[in-house]
Order: structure tokens, then sequence, then C-alpha cells
């Protein structure tokens, strides 16, 4: 009779890889990881905490808030931890040297979603004391209770999604699988640019051709009918807003979506000659001209439904630039994890949006060093490793 | 040969590199010249894939410089790794694009055509890639993938080639074919080849010098008359390497 497998044991090889990469890593980025990242996290805690503290009569009065938007808000950050680990998770359970192992599919999942519970926890208890401490800030009576609630609202949406995203194969969101079969669409026109063929790598396009899988025949369905809804409000209203505003939006949405910048990591283009700004402009080839052309469909109603006021697609269609370059910044320097990139690119756009709102343009200036910053260790690590 | 600095495809001296706050190589001092084939051996985690990424400007060395061509790396990264070929590892093949594009997007970054073989030969032929080359990557068997991956390397004959365990795996033909590819190239003056392999026993009869790294520092080295003497004497540099392996486990 065959043994019960270890259940811990994706839990474990999880945490020997989080031990390896930080044992390899330079002190001087472990302290800017921890000492940097803790210090502006506590500041953002703190800013939130002040704030709440500020205005707490508003927000007791507030009844929305604390019973459908908090237990929401919840919800989706539960929701989003337990996709994110247990797909982590699951690509650790499926790896190479655990293929060979006489494990059923059953023992697989067992082992995946141990570990996703085991990491997930304590992201549940953060957010569970967070609420805590702005329940408390708030005046909020009995705030240990909210606290504890928004943690079991937490986990149990976590609890279920990582449920729900074991019971799929792993290679339907690992963005490594490598898709075969119908023959799709060439895109040889945008990519076969020098340096050639790296969006379709980067991508995982299979011989430079986009195929037609039902999750990108849905995003493109979506963002037809969003801009078609869009494009129809700006025409009715007499207002080139709602047009511009949706397609800067899903512009960015679509570069970020499409834009990875994994091929910096490897050593074809690394121990090679191309450099590094060349690099990044071949990989952002495709994903900027996705944008674009979403914007573009849109700005064309815009300025119908308002010639007057020509200035609001350009200025957006600028906009859409310049975020899609900040975007680039993160992107490159966050090579490795595409989630890691937008988290860190909301939360300085988030805090530069707040921190200009309090205390004028100046702010802006940060985030335009912090992008230099990225940008100059991005490449130093692409140049020199 | 000819031995002047002029030569010089590599010339790394005093090279300390590691990860984190850990030291892989300590102290190493590497040349090679046109024409040479040089060998670099050693036990795992000797520290010869590291030494390969300091010397292709994959890893910064923490002390020690490195000049390619007579450029130096740290200096000028991109023009002196226009110098080098390097046969990546199996799993840094961009698996998605077929083995043709895989050569496209190499020769466009070497400002090359996609067939421009060192000395004229026919790479795709030699290697026996004929068969794969307009397939996905991600379908090809690992001797296949590393037939692409040395073919890359080749391309625009670039003076330095370096091969990192690229003979495993190869089958019987296209290894022998390989060698002799290597030969030639190095006959011709014109390129100088460095060679990570656990495979001794071609050491003798290919390299023109051999390295043994153990604990981060090179313990022993072989010249060119060394190693003709020794590939005299079958299984004779087997049984050197083997008693510098143990000593260094003792040590």
């Amino acid at each position: 009779m065959r043994a019960a497998p270890e259940r811990t044991l994706v839990l474990r090889y999880l945490v020997a890889e989080l031990r390896a990469s930080i044992r390899n890593a330079r002190p001087g980025d472990l302290a800017w990881v921890f000492i940097g990242g803790g210090a502006l996290i506590a500041y953002a805690i703190g800013i939130v905490i002040v704030r709440v503290d500020g205005r707490s009569e508003q927000l007791l009065a507030t009844d929305w808030l604390w019973w459908t938007a908090l237990p929401l808000a919840m919800a989706l950050a539960g929701a989003a931890a337990g996709w994110s680990l247990a797909t982590l998770a699951q690509s650790r359970a499926h790896a190479p040297f655990l293929k060979a192992l006489p494990l059923s599919e059953r023992d697989r999942r067992r082992m995946a979603l141990v570990a996703t519970l085991a990491l997930g926890l304590p992201v549940a208890i953060v957010d569970g004391a967070l609420v805590a401490a702005i329940s408390a800030a708030a005046k909020q009576t009995a705030p240990l209770a909210w606290g504890f609630g928004a943690t079991f609202v937490a986990i149990c949406s976590l609890g279920a999604m990582a449920v729900l995203r074991l019971r799929q194969s792993p290679h339907t969101h690992g963005g490594s699988a490598i898709e075969t079969g119908a023959a799709g669409w060439s895109i040889r026109l945008v990519d076969a640019r020098t340096p050639r063929w790296l969006g379709s790598w980067a991508a995982g396009h299979v011989g430079g051709r986009i195929r037609p899988t039902l999750s990108r025949v849905f995003a493109v369905l979506f963002l037809g009918g969003a801009a078609m809804l869009l494009a129809t409000a700006s025409i009715v209203h007499g207002s080139a807003t709602p047009a511009v505003a949706g397609g800067v939006i899903g512009g960015l949405a679509i570069f970020m979506a499409t834009l990875s910048c994994r091929p910096l990591l490897s050593p074809v283009l690394r121990a090679s000659a191309l450099t590094f700004g060349r690099a990044v402009r071949g990989l952002a080839r495709l994903p900027l001209l996705l944008s674009l052309v979403f914007f573009s469909a849109l700005a064309a109603p815009a300025y119908a439904a308002d010639p007057s006021m020509a200035t609001v697609p350009l200025t957006g269609g600028a906009g859409l630039l310049v975020l899609n370059g900040i975007y680039t910044a993160f992107a490159a320097f966050f090579a490795h994890s595409r989630r890691l990139a937008a988290l860190a690119f909301f939360a300085a756009l988030g805090l530069t949006a707040y921190e200009t709102l309090e205390y004028g343009r100046t702010v802006l200036f940060a985030l335009a060093a912090l992008v230099v910053f990225l940008w100059f260790r991005a490449r130093k690590a692409y140049r020199h490793g | 040969m000819d031995k002047t600095t002029g030569d010089l495809l590599v010339d790394a001296a005093g090279i300390v590199a590691g990860y984190g706050s850990g030291r892989v190589l300590r102290g190493v001092d590497i040349t090679l010249r046109r024409g040479e084939i040089v060998g670099v051996l050693g036990a795992n985690g000797a520290g010869k894939s590291t030494l390969l990424k300091v010397l292709t400007g994959q890893l910064p060395p923490l002390a020690g410089e490195v000049r390619i061509d007579g450029v130096d790396l740290a200096a000028a990264p991109e023009r002196a790794k226009a110098r080098f070929g390097l046969a990546v590892d199996l799993n840094e093949v961009p698996l998605p694009l077929t083995g043709r594009q895989y050569l496209e997007l190499v020769a466009s970054i070497r400002g090359c055509a996609a067939d421009a073989w060192p000395g004229g030969e026919d790479a795709i032929a030699l290697l026996a890639l004929d068969r794969w080359i307009d397939g996905p990557i991600a379908t090809f068997s690992l001797g296949t993938r590393m037939k692409i991956a040395i073919a890359a390397a080749l391309l625009g004959a670039p003076p330095l080639l370096i091969f990192d365990e690229s003979l495993n795996g190869l089958d019987p033909v296209t290894a022998y074919n390989v060698k002799q590819l290597f030969r030639r190239l190095a006959a011709s003056g014109r390129h100088g080849i460095l060679v990570c392999t656990h495979i001794v026993e071609i050491v003798p009869t290919l390299c023109t010098e051999a390295l043994f790294l153990t604990g981060g520092e090179i313990a022993r080295r072989w010249d060119g008359v060394a190693l003709a003497a020794l590939a005299a004497r079958p299984g004779a540099f087997e049984a050197e390497v083997i008693a510098a392996l143990q000593t260094g486990e003792a040590a």
C-alpha cells in the first residue's frame, strides 16, 4: 500500500525557495526591500489612520462603508491573495522534480492547498489587524470584532478562490504554457523588426502567431463592447470625457496585460550586444501598438462628440503614453513578476496622487525620480548582472 | 602560434564573485587566445557556471577585471558582448519561438544574416537541425534544444565561442561533428573556444589547455604539451582529474 504523501511538501519547497532567494540577495537590495518598503508601507498606514481619525464622525455615519464596502474589499483582497498564492503553489506542486514522484493529481492539489492556506493565513490576519486599527481610529465600537470579522471574510474568500484555482489545470494561468493547435494570426509585420520576434517570445505566441484562445476572445469582446458604450456615451452627451477616460484606462490596461519583460532576465539578451533601451523597446512594441489602437478607436468619437475640445483626446493620448512609459520602468525592474510590477505601479501612482493633492505638484518629481531610479537599476542589472 | 596580447580574447585576472554574501570564485585568472580551445573542469558547485556568468557579463565580479578581445566588460558591456557567442543553457532558449525565429532573433541582434556561419560552415546541416528548424523549440528534445543553442552561439562568427556543458546529450554523430567544427574554427586562428564540461575524456584530444576548478580557485592547469602527452595514454587524463576531484573533496 502506498504511504500517504507528505502534505507540507509544497509549503516547505516554497519556504526553502524564499530562504534561498534571501540568502542569494545582496545586502543592499535586501535593505531596499525591507527598510525602504517597510518605511513606505508604515507611512501609508500612518496616513490612513490619521485621516480616518480626523473624519471619524463622518465615517461612522456612513453605514454602507462598514457593512458593504469593507466586507467587499476584504473579500476581494482575500480572493486576489488566494488566486496568486494558489497559482504559485500549484506551479510548485507540478515542478519537474515532483513530477517524477508517484503523486496523484489529488495529492498535488492537497499539498498546494496546504501551502496556499499556510501562506495566506498571515496575509488575512494582517488585513484583519489593519481593519481593527482603522476601526479603532474611527472610534467604531468593538474594533477587535471588526478585525476578526474582516479576517474571517478574507480567509473564506481566500480559501474559496484557492479551491477554485486548484481545480483548474496548472497551465491555465501560469504564463509559461506553450500554446499549440490552431494556426492563429501571424504578427510577423509587427514582430519581424529588429530585434526580431522579441514580442512573440515575451508573450508566448508560438511561432509568432496569436491564437484565438477563449480568454483572448472574451477580452476582445469585453473591450470592444466597453469601447462602443463609451463612444456612444460621449456622442449622446456631447462630451469627449467618457471616451477619452475610457481610452486611457483601457489602453493602460491593455498595455499592462500584454507587456512582459521576462526576456530581460535571459542570457539570450543579457549576454548579447543588445542595449537595454533597444531590448525594452522591442518588448514594448506590440503592447504599445495594441494600447494605442484601443485609444485611437475611442479618440475619434471623442473628437466627433465635441470638436471644440480637440485638446482633450490629445492630452489623453499624451497621458496614456506617459503612464505606459512609467509602467514600462516598473515592468523592467520587476521583470520576474508582472503582478509585483502592477502592484508597485498602482501603489506608486496612488501615493503620488494622494500626496500631490495634499502637497502640490512638486511631489510629481518624486515619482519621476523613482521611475528614473527603477530604469537605471534595471539597466544596470541587465548590463552587468 | 603567435601569442601576442592582440590575440587575447579572454583576459580575466583576480576574479572574485559570488551570490549574496557567499563567495563562489576566489581569485581566478584565465586567458584565452585565438586558436585555443580551453576546457574548464570541476565538480558540481566548483564555480564553472559562475565563471562563465562573470565572463559573459551576467554576474558582476566583486573584484578583478574581465577584458573580452581587448574590451573592458565592465566599462563597455555591449561592445565586449558583441565579441562572443554563448550557447545558452537548455532552460534559457526561448521556447515559444521556432528554431529559425530564434536564429533570426540572434542574427538581428548581431546585425548579421541568419545563415552567417563561421568559416562558411553550414551549421544547420552539421547539427542535423534541418528537420526541426521550423518547429517550436518547446517541442524539441533536449539534444535538439542544445543543437539550436550551439547554432545560435556560432551565428555571426564571433571571435570567442563559449559553451557550457553543450556537448551533453548530443547524439554521437552530432557530438563528433561539433568537436571537429571546434577544431577547424580554432585552427583557422580567427576564433578561440571556451568549453565547460563534465565529459573528461574529450578534453585531452579537443583542448589546447585545461583548467581544473575547485572551491572557486584554479587548482590545476594542463597546457597543450601536457594534454598531448596524456592523450597518448588512454585513461591517463581521466585518472588525473579523478585524483584532483578526490583531493578537492578531501580538502
